[in-house]
């Protein structure tokens, strides 16, 4: 099982790297002039020029591509002419706090979507049951930057119980829980929409483990139902579960974007938005290559805790293998 | 209403039993006056067609109706002498499992398939007894042993889809006598299986009734599988008992058409009492079985039986002692109450 799961890790590399070459030649096929748009419509030809020859832009692809991907592995993800910086410096940070804020998110919707689809499950048809899956109906239509909005004003601004904006209040010393209180408003706004979507379908396959036979069988020993409900029902329910949670986290990293607008949280969605208006490719390639790999290590990670939950799998890889 | 002779002291008693279901067309009442006593060591079985409601019965029994779908229970259930109808919830889970324990139907899919098999076997032992760790898992093992499981560790150590269906049938079985039950109840527990599987779960069965004295209740559909096992059985049909006996009285000396027609199922009485001699059952009597919500005020058979009269469609038979030997011979059939009036 550990050659697999080493295998499975490996075989993420030809997919990096396939990213890799995607991401390079979607920027090399945007058409126009890097050089040129960085320096405005005004500038000389000599000009141009040189700076095509400082970024590299007169060596062939694989030259090109092959310089970067040396830049990637050491770290590196790049120079920005626009802002004259170099792009780890600016966007690492920013990505991070990205990832601050999607993995509040994520916590926040699985945790509280599984509770509440578990407890609906349990209650099916109760008046619980019914106004929580309301809700949830209703949460799943509404737009990120929209709860984004209604949470700030009402709990910011007439409740003022957190902050507006920003990450870090700046006259304090800041620390855990600083970013907390600052962190739940935008985590809350963008995990709305994916809790409800987990907790619909948490209720939905909790109520089908519910009716499974080995379900009943246990119940027919006089076991307590909560010691089987944790014991049997959760844990058959866990790979949907699971692979839903995988999904939510692309949404979560789109909708971290809205948050990031409405809260001013200083993440990596500003950042490209800034990039992306001022033609800042090497930043734009550096933000998709980072979100890009983020996927495929999700998808890696969602991968691995299904073998991991499912005897019968392990079992087919094993004979696969063998 | 003449009822069965009873011993008193027995294990489980059933009396005048009536179940009451919700349908979306109303109250349907899918259990009618059913009697019943099993006496530790006993082995009985209920037989009929699908429908005929012997799950219910068993259901009933372990109080494992589901709230949604029970509206009443009349009558009386008793275990060791004490009424089980109106007790809670927390003390029927006291007796299932331990007194009274279910043999699943489908082993193929009663096991968790995320846990290995020994560990839901101790699962249940640590749960409901004081057994230490240890002591469970060499319960376990004692179990899957006595189930003549060779590999018993092996088997342990595997999870449900890593076995046949055979083994998994008998880890089953291991299961349901986890905390020495008095009565195990088996809800056709052969009917999945190969013909050659289940006569060695039968054997099993008398085994376990021989070594550890535990009381067999069996569900089916099938009246080869009542001679193999059963000292008594009981014949439903529409939520009633219309038969009830010893085996032998009831095979040899079967008093109502219902019976006799479920024992013409049979077209090969052979592999009831050869081994590997293969069965194959015919199970078709001609017509339906009334609908419970409509039942007409005669015998609930009348509109399949060959022997009806016109007295058949207006007046219930009530379930009456047999002419003959043996003293709980009971049958529900007008004709046969005729024919003892005539014996007279
Ligand atoms: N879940 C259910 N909902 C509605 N009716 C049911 C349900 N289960 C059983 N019944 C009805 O109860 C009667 C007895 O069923 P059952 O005890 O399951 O029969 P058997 O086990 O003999 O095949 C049947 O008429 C059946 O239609
Ligand atoms: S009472 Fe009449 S209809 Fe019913 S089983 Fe006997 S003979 Fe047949
Ligand atoms: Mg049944």
């Amino acid at each position: 099982m550990t050659r697999f799961f080493i295998n499975r890790i490996l075989s993420t590399i030809p997919v990096l790297l396939g990213v890799t070459i995607f991401v390079f030649l979607l920027i090399q096929l945007i058409p126009g002039d890097p050089a040129k748009s960085i320096l405005g419509g005004d500038a000389t030809a000599e000009a141009v020029e040189s700076l095509r020859e400082e970024m590299g832009l007169n060596e062939s692809m694989i030259v090109q591509y092959t310089s970067w991907m040396g830049q990637l592995l050491q770290g590196d993800l790049g120079y920005s002419h626009t802002l004259h910086t170099p792009i780890t410096e600016e966007l690492l940070p920013r990505f991070l706090n990205s990832m601050i804020l999607t993995v509040a998110s994520l916590l926040i919707c699985v945790v509280l979507g599984v509770v509440l689809g578990l407890i609906s499950a349990l209650r099916k048809g109760s008046i619980l049951d019914k106004a929580s899956m309301g809700v949830a109906l209703i949460g799943a239509s509404m737009p990120v930057f929209w709860i984004a909005l209604m949470l700030m004003w009402l709990f910011s601004l007439e409740m003022g119980l957190f902050p507006v904006s920003g990450m870090y209040n700046m006259r304090s010393p800041g620390g855990w829980m600083d970013l907390l209180h600052h962190l739940i408003l935008p985590a809350f706004a963008t995990a709305t929409v994916s809790l409800a979507v987990i907790a619909r379908l948490t209720r939905s396959t909790i109520i089908d483990t519910l009716q499974k036979d080995y379900v009943k069988y246990f119940q027919s020993f006089g076991l307590s139902k909560s010691k089987i409900n944790i014991v049997h029902v959760l844990r058959n329910s866990l790979p949907p579960i699971i692979n839903i949670s995988g999904m939510q986290v692309g949404y979560l990293m789109g909708g971290a974007l809205f948050s990031e607008v409405v809260f001013n949280w200083p993440g990596i969605g500003q950042a490209l938005y800034v990039a992306v208006t001022s033609n800042d490719y090497p930043t734009i390639q550096a933000g998709i290559l980072l979100i890009a790999i983020t996927f495929v290590i999700v998808n890696l990670i969602v991968d691995l805790l299904n073998v991991w939950l499912s005897p019968k799998l392990q079992d087919s890889i094993k004979s696969n293998a063998g | 209403m003449i009822q069965a002779v009873r011993k008193k002291e027995a294990f489980l008693n059933v009396t005048n039993l009536m179940t009451k279901i919700h349908t979306p067309e109303g109250s349907m009442t899918v259990l009618d006056h059913i009697n019943l006593s099993i006496d530790k060591g006993d082995i009985m079985a209920i037989v009929g067609e699908s429908g005929s409601g012997k799950s219910m019965t068993i259901h009933s029994i372990l109080q494992m109706i589901t709230k949604n779908l029970l509206d009443s229970y009349a009558g009386e259930i008793e275990v060791e002498g004490k009424s089980i109808l109106d007790i809670g919830e927390k003390e029927m889970q006291q007796i299932r499992g331990k007194k009274i324990s279910l043999v699943a139907q489908n082993a193929m899919t009663s096991l968790d398939p995320s846990y290995r098999v020994g560990k839901q076997i101790i699962e249940i032992i640590l749960d409901k007894t004081n057994l230490s760790k240890r002591e469970a898992i060499e319960k376990a093992l004692y179990l899957l042993e006595e189930m003549g499981i060779d590999e018993a560790k092996r088997v342990f150590q595997s999870y449900p889809h890593q076995l046949s269906g055979g083994l998994r049938q008998r880890v089953v079985i291991a299961m349901s006598l986890a905390c020495d039950p008095d009565l195990i109840i088996a809800d056709e527990p052969t009917s999945a299986l190969d013909p050659s599987v289940q006569l060695q779960v039968l054997e099993l069965f008398k085994k376990i009734n021989r070594d550890l004295g535990t009381a067999i209740l069996i569900i089916t559909h099938d009246f080869g599988v009542v001679a193999r096992i059963a000292e008594s059985v009981a014949v439903m049909y529409a939520g009633q008992i219309v038969e009830q006996g010893k085996t032998s009285e009831v095979i040899y000396n079967p008093q109502h058409p219902y019976t006799n027609s479920l024992l013409n199922c049979i077209p090969d009485l052979d592999w009831i009492f050869l081994d590997g001699v293969g069965k194959k059952p015919l199970f078709q009597i001609k017509g339906e079985p009334p609908n419970l919500m409509n039942l007409s005020s005669g015998c609930r058979f009348a509109n399949r039986c060959h022997m009806a009269k016109d007295i058949c469609r207006s007046k219930l038979p009530e379930l009456k002692k047999v002419h003959s030997p043996d003293l709980n011979h009971l049958v529900r059939c007008l004709l046969t109450e005729r024919r003892e009036s005539y014996a007279k």
